[in-house]
């Protein structure tokens, strides 16, 4: 494209500076093309207007992206767990055919199509080279929109001759060649050279949706696109795109009505050009508005929500300074040889920094103390504060501050920080120095060593009233179903090791009332029978009433027993053991449950179907990648037997990234569609978006298709969670918060 | 494709918001109450201070730490620091954009109050350091003398336009000056990414 814009001799210039360039790093750019972060395509995968590009928002960022262009609206999730991985979930609603054939069935219901596509990069772009990925676009889905690319991106400089068209500095141009509905251009498949297999396009036969089709991958016949992202200066970000659209309009959704799929009711509007434009506005960092024509007939529209969540920090730095005492001196000289009253001023400030002190002794030179704190995502941040709180307090003769950190009545670590070298590069906040004089223990909470016991009377009930949101979105009888309700949440506790977790929710608003499908699964109906729970529990419901017996027999060693209604849908009594050694990064565990399935209601009342469940589960955390395998392998909730495994990645600002599947005893056709269970999740920490320190995390998660198999109990305080601070990586890998 | 399609998008806290916090974003949109600077509020003050309102949400007080000639040092209660040189803001320290103007805030009277000559040119160039994210930007600036304003003390007005070469920030500063040739008040952009930033100055 660039070629036309220029007069006739500069051709071999231009071609020669494309090749050749250099990227821009100039910070007055920052300012003239702001908010410079790529863009998402039509297709929620980051690219031009319609074509994907080879381009990667860094890791730990989460996008939403929402799409319009006839007949499709498209709503996509982007996650990137690696800054060389992309990982896109989309639903399309398909406006020019029915959901389904039985018309009280769809009712005006248009067809939905969910996708699942990946990208990865191959090639990190360099001063003379372009960055390259490969991707695959609905990857396990139904291959309505199915298509796989190789893809290179440059970023161009204009060079001094050019100016007078300035407004191309920075601009990223994108050469891909793609197969399935990237093949409009239809040149012969060069790999099948390596395989004659690859000459053309199989597809899975009698399939139950959701499996991978790799038979199908970068076959058939291929095409080319290419395109351009130009940003024009002092135009606060805004973005013209170009491009040579490669989508074969003939093989994408249903083209020709009926033709094409019988429940398709009209034709699509075919290609009158190649060439699609666009632009793109951000109005900030997080959100971006594009629009664009396309086809030669077709307007489209969209807009972006992202954020980099990985980060420390990520969005809003939190500010919350360090509580500090007036007279530090004066205390100082007053807990003087008078234990009991350096444990109380000790105790006062650190609640002033939301640590709270369950016990408390000092030898000799040492103050130990077990606290307990719900404030600090960091554990590293909660002992940094806490040695700098008790250090306005403390005599000089304390040398060393040893800090247990307790939860569930147990000693996750034991930190022993040296006070000297903690102070000297307290100033500083060189954090590298200071942690080589810290130890962290593994240790086991033993009554009769404290001499310090702050006065706790039980029961005492933790409780706060949040709102709610269940939602269901997708299903037949209409697109989105919600519940927005008032949850109810609380922990009492009776003793250190005895605790009941409650839950109930009063419903505010929902339209559950037209909820109607029934379950069609050939299993017990341990979840899919999940339309009568979420109708019958629209005004009030009890979704958890689960009593807790926690243990810690030995050092590294967990153990917990509950019974009570222990989710949203079954009730009973089971255990749970954990194995979490210290400096390890694996663990094992292993837990059974007896279990009745609970009434539509959610109240006390019960259903006939019971089952015994269990798993052994172990857990595996590659440090390099900090990526977390957990497997959970025994039986599950409708009798299947299997292995679920679930992959995760946690970031430093708590973020964590995740997916799953399981895979059991049962054939495809007894699960149902989706042919096997799995999904995606990610935790959001909370203070990313505020300036006061918090552990709070929101939850997403997505499960495609709500089936029976696979399932497995969801009891609350699962030990793995409850002990996150009793390995050394989770204090180790934030010590830069040391000082904060 | 008569299936049964069931997602379930479960929306919920893993732990807890605590409402007392509003996020910071919200915080800075809905704090848009003006500080009015009365009799009383201002023989409340121990030391001279400036009102610096910064767009229409923040507004802040912040008091005269050091003073040498007419180059100041604005201290705000959350620590964030604004230099002035005859009331032009040469430097601060703590905004979310930073500037500072290299060498000029020295050298270069970029506001020329006290024997202001029409007939003569006020251009001036600076170098000025911004942050987040960084940069050094050229701005040539141009003085001239608006005449009394009488809505505001009868002070004399003057205007300051100013351009930055290929970065579209450019617009006109105003200072307005009192007869004792001591800057009053000031309306000036001093940040690609910040709004107009209004300093009215109280001496003691």
């Amino acid at each position: 494209m660039l070629i036309y814009l220029l007069p006739r001799k500069r051709y071999l210039s231009v071609l020669v500076f494309i090749f050749s360039s250099l990227p821009i790093y100039a910070g007055l750019d920052d300012y003239i093309y702001p908010y410079s972060s790529p863009s998402f395509n039509e297709y929620g995968a980051l690219g031009l207007i319609r074509m994907p590009s080879a381009r990667f928002h860094e890791e730990g960022t989460i996008s939403f992206h929402w799409s319009k262009n006839n007949p499709y609206t498209r709503g996509s999730i982007i996650a990137y767990p690696f800054s060389w991985f992309e990982a896109s979930y989309q639903y399309t609603d398909v406006n020019n055919a029915l959901y389904s054939d039985v018309e009280s069935f769809s009712g005006n219901q248009t067809y939905k199509d969910k996708g699942f596509d990946v990208k990865f990069r191959l090639i990190k772009e360099r001063d003379y080279f372009p960055q390259v990925a490969i991707g695959i676009r609905d990857i396990a889905g139904t291959g309505t929109f199915a298509a796989e690319y190789l893809v290179a991106s440059k970023q161009i400089m204009v060079p001094k001759f050019l100016n007078g068209y300035n407004y191309l500095t920075n601009a990223d141009l994108t050469f891909g060649l793609g197969w399935g509905d990237l093949s409009y251009s239809k040149f012969t498949n060069p790999l099948k050279k390596l395989d004659s297999s690859f000459d053309r396009r199989t597809l899975i036969k009698r399939t139950q949706g959701g499996e991978f089709s790799p038979g199908r991958y970068f076959s058939g016949p291929m095409g080319v696109f290419a395109g351009i992202e130009i940003p024009l200066p002092n135009l606060r970000g805004l973005k013209l795109k170009i491009e040579y659209d490669g989508t074969d309009y003939s093989e994408e959704g249903f083209p020709f009505g009926r033709e094409s799929f019988n429940l398709a009711f009209k034709s699509i509007k075919q290609s009158q050009s190649r060439i699609n434009y666009g632009f793109l506005y951000p109005v900030n960092n997080y959100i971006q508005i594009s629009g664009g024509f396309t086809k030669g007939n077709t307007l489209s529209f969209g807009f972006t929500l992202s954020g980099g969540f990985g980060k420390k920090n990520p969005i809003i730095k939190s500010t919350e300074k360090l509580q500090s005492v007036d007279n530090p001196i004066l205390r100082k000289e007053l807990a003087d040889g008078d234990d009991e009253i350096l444990m109380t001023l000790a105790m006062d400030i650190l609640r002033k920094n939301n640590i709270h002190i369950s016990k408390g002794v000092r030898n000799g030179e040492e103050l130990r103390v077990a606290y307990a704190q719900n404030k600090y995502m960091s554990h590293a941040m909660a002992s940094g504060r806490a040695a700098q709180a008790l250090d306005q307090v403390s005599p000089d003769y304390i040398k060393t501050f040893t800090l247990e950190t307790m939860n569930a009545g147990a000693v996750m670590n034991s930190i022993s920080i040296d006070r000297e070298t903690f102070n000297k590069y307290r100033k500083d906040k060189l954090y590298i120095l200071a942690k080589n004089n810290i130890k962290i223990n593994s240790s086991k909470f033993n009554e009769d060593d404290y001499t310090f016991n702050p006065p706790f009377s039980y029961p005492y009930v933790f409780w706060r009233i949040e709102p709610d949101i269940v939602a269901q979105i997708g299903g037949p009888d209409g697109f989105f179903f919600g519940n927005a309700r008032l949850a109810g949440r609380s922990e009492i506790k009776f003793s250190r090791k005895l605790s009941l977790n409650a839950e109930a929710s009063i419903g505010i608003y929902d339209n559950f009332g037209e909820l109607k499908l029934a379950s069609d699964s050939v299993l017990p109906h341990v979840r899919s029978d999940i339309v009568k729970y979420l109708k019958q529990t629209r005004d009030y419901s009890i979704n958890r009433l689960q009593m807790n017996y926690f243990l810690n027999p030995w050092n590294d060693f967990y153990a917990k027993v509950s019974g009570g209604l222990l989710e949203d849908m079954f009730g009973g009594i089971g255990g749970e053991v954990l194995y979490r050694p210290m400096y390890r990064n694996f663990a094992i565990g292993a837990e059974v449950w007896s279990v009745r399935q609970r009434g539509y209601n959610m109240d006390f009342s019960f259903l006939d179907y019971t089952t015994d469940t269990g798993h052994i589960n172990l857990y595996f955390r590659e440090p390099h990648s900090k990526v977390t395998f957990a497997v959970k392998g025994g039986r599950f909730l409708a009798g299947d037997s299997g292995v679920n495994i679930d992959f995760s990645r946690r970031f430093k600002s708590g973020l964590r990234i995740g997916a799953f599947f399981s895979l059991t005893d049962i054939s495809k056709e007894e699960f149902g569609e989706g042919s096997f269970d799995k999904g995606f999740y990610f935790n959001l920490p909370m203070q990313a978006f505020f300036t006061n320190y918090s552990r709070s995390l929101a939850g997403w998660g997505l499960k495609p298709l709500t089936r029976d198999g696979a399932a497995y109990l969801t009891h609350s305080h699962h030990l793995w969670g409850i002990t996150e601070p009793a390995q050394a990586y989770s204090i180790e890998r934030d010590w830069d918060d040391l000082y904060d | 494709m008569t299936k049964i399609i069931f997602t379930l998008l479960l929306i919920s806290s893993c732990s807890f918001i605590d409402y007392g916090q509003l996020p910071a974003i919200i915080k800075d949109s809905i704090y848009d109450k003006d500080i009015v600077i009365d009799d009383e509020f201002y023989n409340a003050q121990k030391y001279s201070f400036a009102k610096i309102k910064i767009g229409k949400s923040i507004v802040a007080i912040a008091v005269l730490a050091s003073a040498s000639k007419e180059k100041y040092v604005w201290i705000s209660q959350d620590g964030v620091r604004i230099y002035t040189n005859n009331g032009r803001i040469t430097k601060t320290v703590g905004l979310q954009h930073d500037i500072s103007i290299l060498d000029g805030s020295q050298n270069i009277n970029l506001a020329s109050f006290v024997n202001y000559d029409p007939s003569k040119s006020y251009v001036r160039n600076a170098l000025i350091e911004l942050s987040n994210p960084h940069a050094i930007i050229s701005q040539n600036f141009n003085l001239t003398e608006k005449g009394i304003d009488s809505k505001y003390f009868n002070s004399m007005l003057y205007s300051e336009d100013f351009a930055s070469g290929k970065l579209a920030f450019g617009g006109s500063n105003y200072y307005w000056v009192d007869p004792r040739g001591r800057v009053i008040k000031t309306e000036q952009f001093i940040h690609p990414k910040l709004p107009k930033v209004v300093m009215e100055f109280y001496f003691k």
